[in-house]
């Protein structure tokens, strides 16, 4: 669908592109300014034209910036929290109950008309203030989701355990200063993550001489994964069927776990789930390929005949992942199926 | 007057006559399908003073088709659901009324399921690429309509087991031929040699169990070892009204009637079994017109319906 | 106080419509701004650049096309460029307006520009981010009030390519200053380098860079633009450049130099050469971000990017056609079956037809390739059309909407659509299609800083679309004869090297100005006394200065003989003054032994210029004789190989005349 994006739908897609606003809980949250703005200040009388904007908004964003999938996310969100505004209003009108919306096999056997969409274009009163409470709250978690995930610390972390992570997740860090806090005789190994090695962030920040770090390079991974007792990670998305899109280097660490039968912890709020399925590794805006210059110089005599590719992404299965923790709990891989019908419309997927 | 006995078996081949004679005209019409036109059928024609006696006649007509040569695994969950769509429409109202209440709907709930092929179709068909290769075990419908559906604008090459005795993998090359997708038939046993050149495996399946496994023309089961030892996606294209009340532990867990035609019952130690079961461990995604759902979410779906 | 400070907001010059020469025939039709590499226009490179290091106003200057870019810029912050949020575009217009140089004089009278200013053309593709050099340049100018520009490189291993990019330089270590600044040649190789002597006398910490490319992209300050308006013959960059460092002292102003860091990519498209090696660059990711599957000037993506550096539009058909690697291809082109692309940009609905092979071919929009086709190293225009069966080899550039006929076979040539008043028709193809000449004069396609090189004037095409070459070619890094002379060559001592450079001097000038031989053996012998040379070490260097003089250095038509008569017919008293006696003839002999080391040509002629010196009575027989004699067998096989005929001929005309003297007897 061809729309025209809002002036702050461009301004947020410019300062994404030029990095200006990096880090999924920043660009969520940006977003989530961006709509409410677009909730607030536009012109609409009836919940279908909304959606209808907040669509075509959220198409222009997918198609510009593909990776990130949580802006997307947010979109998708917002739809929902429409359609369950608009039936609850209008069940509190009617007396009328219509659980769920999503396609089941019971929806198909009781399917009592020919027209299955509720008519969304009936103007409702109180919408838009529901809606901006609900906003609200989406911002509150959002703002809390760190706090939610790091409480959870001291349940998976004991008393002298060694931990791997890789690269510098925000969550990550949290999670194990929360544990170094709790927990003595924690040894953290970080493998550094290159070409950006921003595992040296987290290293040196978490420094605090109560703990011991120690920083290795992604190829020593294996050879110290026996000594490991748990592996945490962070991820940039959670795909539809329980795999990862996570730092280049993630799958590397999933596939030493599974061969050492280490659990792998994967932290992710829930704004990261996505449901998005990884069709093949060629995919479409599924990975995307770094500048060349981080793996080798444009100086040297290698430049000009080699082929250079820097991969920012990987793919990480679901059965290498023992377990999401996230901001309303633990759960299984198998399980993010069930997630994903509370947190969007099958409708919506496809954006 | 005949007593209720006799009619009870005319009316049974009259069903059962009904039955082929849908099957025979439409060589495209799943068993499923056939098996709910067929009931919806004699809801039509038939008439019902109370409600056991509708249920009742549904349950026998059940019963005559499952007595065909068919493979009865799709006509028992076709059957199941439709009988739980009655029992789900029923209110407390005139018996007229809710039989016109029941046919409106059971034609929309036809319609729908005859939409669903297409539905999998525009699913499957983005995790087809340009290049790749496809390895199908013999002849399935909705597996060769997603093929031809993505074959539209991409080149791929598909390999094709023979499936059995019975040779239906030369039926699916010649239809693939057909459509313009280049095949290649090899034999059952081939299919732990060709794993490794393949890009996924993609199959249909007789009917979904609870657990989310499938139950599928023999050797499937072989083939999703084979894919699950080399790293190989392997996905399933089924339908909704497949989904069966089962859960079978292991291989000797499945009734011999899904196993065995009517006339091999007698003696099953000298038959081979015509299909065996897929546990979900071995299925990576299925392609259904409810959505993509992991083997976990199966179950999710049939609870949802008969709670 | 600092609340008072207004935001500063950095101003950037975009120079449009350069290397109008070196882009024909695109550059007749259009601005070479709006020449679309891998199917984005220069221009937007340039600004996205500018944009990503948070530039907030940048002046674009044109002068020939203004319309275009104007209505290009237009439509770009209509389309919603990424350039165009936060960044305001000004365009500027100036006809009349021919050169660099004219420009810069245009934008000081028009007095735009109020402090710093960021200064590139619109054909520099980069990824750098301007900020800290910007920060860092401010810096500097506090510091140094005469700092007029920090320029920017590059480093690359340029190796045996050369687009006229390639520059060495000196600079001081210690506070990044410019002190020499010299473009290499485009074609051929230089024989040596040429760095005044002040630059290390001077300075402690010199770093020779030659290795470096040249973007062309400066950080100015406010008085460069004066600079400009102050000096009328500064045309280009690099007269600014060599102006300012040759008369540091009367314009008070300096030059500095930033390296770019790893990871960051720039360079400029001056000719078909650059064009293909950027366009090769951005599709390999060096330029990442401005890769072709950001979008960089519209918001959606354009391109769904496979592995092998294929980038291939949702809406383009490409039916079992290999994409080999490398392959950008736009929306709604059709390749058909069996054809082979790689390393190649295809443009909006192309059609290529069956069996075509396509090698480092850039198509732009519209363009029809016939079945059959082989393309390889080429351009081709918009809407240009292209027979069946042709072969478009070697650099050939299609103008817009020529139709080339079938089966023709080209090889480095320029094809326009219509011949304009200035071109030189070389063939005609057909009704579209016509051969211009492009060969120039190589003196006029770069400013040659140097005077002493003179290259020789043959003249070569523009330079086109090629293959690099392998990288390695074994002889630049196994030691070269040039090592092995140079270890032969008599080490000097620093106060010899002083001595043999004072007399070189006086000899040359002397030579100039026609003076007195009298004066200036005085002048060589006051020398000979503030050093304290010996007799022998004076007899050596006075030759070895006389034939180290320019003439004979690099003689007019190579004829080395006809310069040392010339030389020699005005220095001879000077020589004769010294060599006298059989010792010093011997030393003479020496020193031309070095010589020969040194000077191809003398080493060609040897055995000539020795048999001139004989003529001329410089060097007796004897101590011809008994300096051959003492040539080592080995170490000069050379040398007394030539000069075995001659001394064979003198010791025949030896015995003829003992035999005459006998006979006289």
């Amino acid at each position: 669908m061809k729309g025209h994006p809002t002036k702050e739908v461009t301004q947020l897609i410019h300062e994404i592109k030029i990095g200006n606003v990096e880090g999924s809980y920043n660009i969520t949250a940006k977003t989530l300014q961006v709509f409410k703005k677009i909730i607030n200040g536009q012109r609409w009388t009836n919940a279908d034209e909304l959606m209808n904007l907040v669509r075509t908004q959220g198409h222009i964003l997918q198609s510009a910036i593909p990776q990130e999938t949580v802006t997307a996310n947010i979109a998708r969100r917002i739809l929902k929290l429409i359609r369950e505004e608009f039936d609850l209003l209008k069940a509190k009108v009617h007396q009328f109950t219509d659980d769920q919306a999503s396609m089941s096999l019971h929806k198909l056997v009781t399917q009592t008309s020919n027209d299955v969409s509720v008519d969304y274009t009936e103007p409702q009163q109180g919408l838009r203030e529901a809606l901006l409470d609900h906003l609200q709250e989406m911002e509150t978690e959002l703002e809390t989701s760190s706090e939610n995930i790091c409480a959870q610390a001291e349940e998976h972390i004991h008393s002298s355990e060694v931990i791997l992570t890789l690269g510098h997740s925000r969550s990550v860090e949290n999670f194990l200063k929360r544990a170094v806090k709790k927990r003595q005789f924690l040894t953290i190994i970080i493998a550094e993550c290159a070409p950006d090695c921003r595992g040296h962030n987290l290293a040196a920040s978490l420094a605090t001489g109560n703990v011991e770090i120690i920083v290795i390079p992604d190829s020593a991974i294996f050879a110290m994964m026996s000594r490991v007792n748990k592996v945490i990670i962070g991820t940039h998305s959670v795909l539809a069927n329980g795999g990862l899109r996570a730092a280049c280097g993630s799958y590397t660490v999933a596939l030493a776990a599974k061969h050492y039968s280490v659990p792998v912890i994967v932290l992710s709020p829930m704004y990261k789930l996505s449901p998005l399925h990884l069709c093949s590794i060629e995919q479409d805006a599924f990975n995307l390929v770094g500048c060349a210059e981080d793996v080798i110089e444009y100086d040297s005599l290698a430049s000009h005949s080699a082929k250079v590719y820097s991969p920012i992404f990987d793919y990480v299965p679901p059965e290498l992942v023992t377990l999401f923790i996230s901001n309303i709990g633990g759960h299984a891989p198998s399980y993010v199926y069930r997630l994903l019908t509370e947190l969007y419309n099958p409708e919506d997927y496809e954006m | 007057m005949p007593s209720t006995g006799d009619q009870k078996i005319d009316d049974a081949a009259d069903v059962r006559n009904y039955f082929l004679k849908l099957l025979e005209q439409d060589r495209d019409l799943s068993s499923g399908i056939a098996a709910i036109k067929t009931l919806l059928m004699i809801l039509e024609k038939k008439q019902f003073d109370t409600i056991h006696i509708l249920h009742t006649t549904m349950r026998d007509a059940v019963a005559a088709m499952r007595n065909t040569d068919l493979s009865i695994a799709a006509v028992v969950s076709g059957g199941e659901l439709f009988c739980r769509f009655i029992t789900l429409s029923l209110d407390d109202k005139h018996m007229e009324e809710c039989r016109q209440i029941m046919l409106h709907r059971g034609k929309i709930f036809l319609t729908k399921l005859l939409n669903s092929r297409n539905v999998i179709a525009q699913q499957a068909k983005k995790f087809v690429n340009d290049g790749c290769r496809v390895l199908t075990h013999s002849r399935s419908r909705v597996v060769l309509k997603a093929l031809i559906s993505a074959a539209k604008n991409k080149e791929f090459h598909v390999y094709v087991t023979q499936g059995g005795p019975d040779n239906s993998g030369a039926q699916m090359v010649s239809d693939l031929e057909k459509a313009g997708i280049s095949s290649t038939l090899i034999l059952d046993s081939a299919t732990g040699y060709v794993m490794e050149s393949v890009d996924f495996v993609m199959v249909g399946a007789e009917a979904v169990v609870e657990s989310g496994g499938i139950i599928n023309r023999i050797g499937t089961f072989t083939m999703g070892l084979c894919a699950r030892e080399m790293k190989k996606p392997f996905y399933v294209l089924a339908e909704s009204f497949k989904f069966t009340r089962l859960y079978p532990l292991n291989q000797r867990d499945l009734p011999d009637e899904y196993k065995y035609s009517r006339k091999h019952l007698v003696d099953v130690s000298k038959v081979h079994p015509q299909v065996d079961y897929t546990p979900p461990a071995y299925i990576t995604l299925l392609f259904t017109d409810l959505g993509i759902l992991t083997p976990s979410a199966v179950s999710d779906e049939l609870i949802k319906l008969y709670m | 106080m600092n609340q008072f400070e207004k935001k500063e907001v950095i101003q950037a010059v975009l120079i449009a419509d350069n290397n109008v020469e070196q882009l024909r025939p695109f550059s007749d039709k259009n601005s070479t701004a709006l020449l679309p590499l891998v199917n984005v226009c220069l221009l937007d490179y340039a600004l996205d650049a500018l944009n990503r290091s948070g530039i907030e106003e940048v002046f674009v200057y044109s002068s020939l096309y203004l319309q275009s870019v104007r209505e290009h810029i237009k439509e770009g912050i209509a389309s919603l460029s990424s350039w165009s949020v936060n960044m305001t575009v000004h365009v500027i217009g100036g006809e009349g307006c021919r050169c660099f140089g004219d420009a810069m004089r245009d934008l000081d009278a028009k007095a735009l520009i109020r402090g710093n200013f960021i200064l590139l053309g619109a054909d520099a593709v980069t990824n750098a981010d301007l900020r800290p050099i910007f920060e860092q340049h401010k810096k500097t100018v506090k510091y140094d009030k005469g700092a007029a520009a920090t320029l920017i490189f590059k480093e690359a291993a340029t190796c045996n390519v050369r687009t006229g990019n390639e520059v060495m330089i000196a600079v001081d270590r210690q506070n990044n200053r410019l002190h020499h600044h010299q473009r290499l040649r485009l074609h051929g190789k230089e024989s040596h380098f040429e760095v005044p002597l002040e630059v290390f006398l001077h300075n402690s910490e010199v770093s020779l860079l030659h290795n470096l490319i040249d973007p062309q992209i400066a950080i100015g300050s406010p008085s460069m633009l004066s600079l400009f308006s102050d000096n009328f013959d500064f045309e280009t960059r690099d007269d600014f450049v060599r102006g300012i460092l040759i008369n540091e002292e009367i314009l008070d102003s300096r030059i500095y130099v930033s390296l770019l860091p790893r990871g960051q990519y720039a360079r400029k498209v001056n000719n078909w050469l650059t064009y293909c090696m950027v366009s090769q660059d951005v599709m390999n990711r060096w330029a990442y971000p401005l890769v072709p599957d950001m979008g960089i000037n519209c918001l959606a993506q354009q391109y769904v990017y496979l592995k092998n550096n294929i980038y291939k539009s949702r809406k383009s058909t490409v039916i079992k056609a290999a994409l080999r690697e490398n392959v950008a291809v736009q929306a709604g082109s059709h390749v058909e079956a069996g054809t082979s692309v790689s390393c190649s940009v295809i443009g909006k609905n192309c059609k290529i037809g069956k069996n075509c092979v396509l090698v480092n071919a850039f198509l732009m929009d519209g363009v029809h390739v016939a079945d059959g086709c082989k393309l390889d190293c080429c351009v081709i225009g918009v809407g240009a059309k292209v027979g069946a069966g042709s072969a478009l080899t070697e650099g050939t550039v299609v103008d817009a909407k020529s139709v080339i006929p079938s089966g023709k076979v080209l090889k480095n040539v320029i094809i326009k659509c219509a011949l304009g008043e200035d071109d030189d028709l070389v063939e005609k193809l057909g009704e579209q299609a016509f051969i211009i000449d492009d060969k120039q004069d190589t003196q006029s396609t770069y400013a040659s800083d140097s005077e002493d090189d003179v290259p020789p004037t043959t003249a070569t095409g523009i330079p086109k679309v090629a293959k690099l070459p392998p990288i390695c070619d074994e002889s630049d890094y196994t030691s070269s004869s040039d090592e092995d002379e140079s270890r032969a060559v008599t080490p000097l001592v620093d106060d010899t090297n002083i001595f043999l450079a004072e007399v070189m001097d006086s000899l040359a000038r002397g030579f100039q100005e026609k003076s007195n031989p009298d004066f200036l053996i005085l002048e060589i012998n006051s020398s000979r006394y503030a050093y304290n040379m010996s007799l022998k070490e004076v007899n050596f260097y006075v030759v070895k200065a006389i034939f180290s003089l320019e003439d004979i250095k690099e003689p007019a038509n190579q004829n080395v003989l006809v310069a040392i008569n010339n030389i020699l017919k005005q220095l001879g008293p000077v020589m004769s003054n010294y060599i006298k006696t059989e010792d010093a003839m011997l030393d003479c002999l020496r020193a031309l032994e070095d010589i020969c080391e040194e000077n191809e040509y003398v080493r060609a002629k040897i055995s000539k210029v020795v048999h001139y010196l004989y003529d001329k009575d410089f060097v007796s027989e004897d101590a011809i004789i008994s300096w051959y004699a003492q040539l080592d067998v080995d170490e000069h096989r050379t040398l007394r190989q030539s000069l075995k005929e001659l001394i064979e001929w003198l010791n025949q005309s030896s015995e003829e005349e003992d035999d005459d003297d006998d006979e006289s007897d």
